[in-house]
């Protein structure tokens, strides 16, 4: 469906389902808000180990941060090229969105596999464990939700081709994806660069 | 929310405003920024102990690199800049929401520390 024949105004100005977007992200902030404050206030309360400081790898983790910094950048641009009607860069950027978040995937369960063969850190070892695999996971899970959002607008794109072109829910599901990244951006600093605070 | 009312100028302008100063020029450049701002976060924390940096420092140097960073993903990757100001008022109010949820946690635990 083509954007024309979604183009209407609301007594907002703002499109709504772009609207529900940003209301259901005010909400995912309060999440995200709660167990980052969880995961904060409990890392340094357990009776044993392993500790953040023993199992952390800063250096991995930096790069899945560059990983998922550079799908934004992927998404902006794929957003960019829907609104300019040209569907092979749109598709594939949409392709490097898609990438980029199982990348990301592939980091999380390469550190996670660590955490818990190598150093013995499950989700019931300590406090720190399960504030720690809580928030992360919520992160992980939201991540594969965009990868599977992103995967159907591209596979729709390839069957339907240049018919359809429908910017607002490329942009509806962009504003998702970067949510995604900036909720990354803070458990990046607080999470792991706090390490030893 | 879903009824119609006409045209509103205001979008024709915040439109006209992200075609003016948004490109994948300017991505590609806020992209750089922001892998530079993300190398810069972990040289300070490799190098902390080999600079002396005071864990305070540390701590509002990374805070501060790590704002700029979720400013210029919000403001220009979700285009909040150039879009309508009740987006922004929904996401600061949540944001500050969150921030609450924090302080109030922690002073919910005081014992604890």
């Amino acid at each position: 469906m083509s954007d024309a024949a979604h183009a209407h105004h609301t007594t907002t100005g703002i499109e709504n389902r772009k609207f529900a977007m940003w209301v259901l992200i005010a909400s995912e902030c309060f999440l995200f808000g709660t167990l980052i404050a969880n995961y904060l206030v409990n890392k340094a309360r357990s009776i044993s180990g392993p500790t953040p400081q023993e199992v952390y790898k800063i250096d991995v983790t930096t790069l899945s941060t560059f990983d998922l910094l550079m799908s934004s950048v992927a998404m902006v641009l794929a957003l960019h090229y829907c609104k300019e009607k040209e569907l092979r860069k749109f598709q594939f950027w949409t392709f490097m969105v898609v990438l980029g978040g199982l990348i990301f995937l592939g980091f999380q369960y390469h550190e996670f596999s660590t955490f818990v063969l190598h150093d013995g850190l499950g989700l019931s070892t300590n406090i720190f464990g399960s504030s720690f695999y809580l928030l992360t996971g919520c992160h992980g899970a939201h991540v594969t939700v965009g990868v599977l959002w992103m995967s159907s607008i591209l596979i729709t794109s390839l069957i339907k081709g240049a018919e359809w072109f429908n910017s607002e829910i490329v942009e509806v599901a962009g504003l998702y994806w970067h949510f995604v990244d900036v909720v990354w951006i803070i458990i990046f600093t607080v999470v792991y660069l706090f390490v030893y605070v | 929310m879903a009824s119609t009312h006409g045209n509103h100028p205001s979008h024709k302008h915040d439109a006209h405003a992200e075609h003016a100063h948004a490109g994948p020029k300017l991505y590609w450049i806020f992209a750089a920024i922001l892998c530079v701002i993300t190398f810069f976060e972990w040289i300070i924390f490799k190098k902390k102990e080999a600079f002396g940096i005071p864990n305070a420092v540390m701590i509002w140097t990374l805070l501060s690199l790590s704002l700029v960073k979720f400013v210029m993903v919000c403001g220009w990757y979700m285009h909040l800049r150039f879009d309508n100001k009740m987006l922004t008022n929904i996401f600061v109010f949540a944001g500050l929401l969150a921030i609450a949820v924090f302080i109030m946690m922690k002073l919910s635990l005081p014992a604890m520390g």
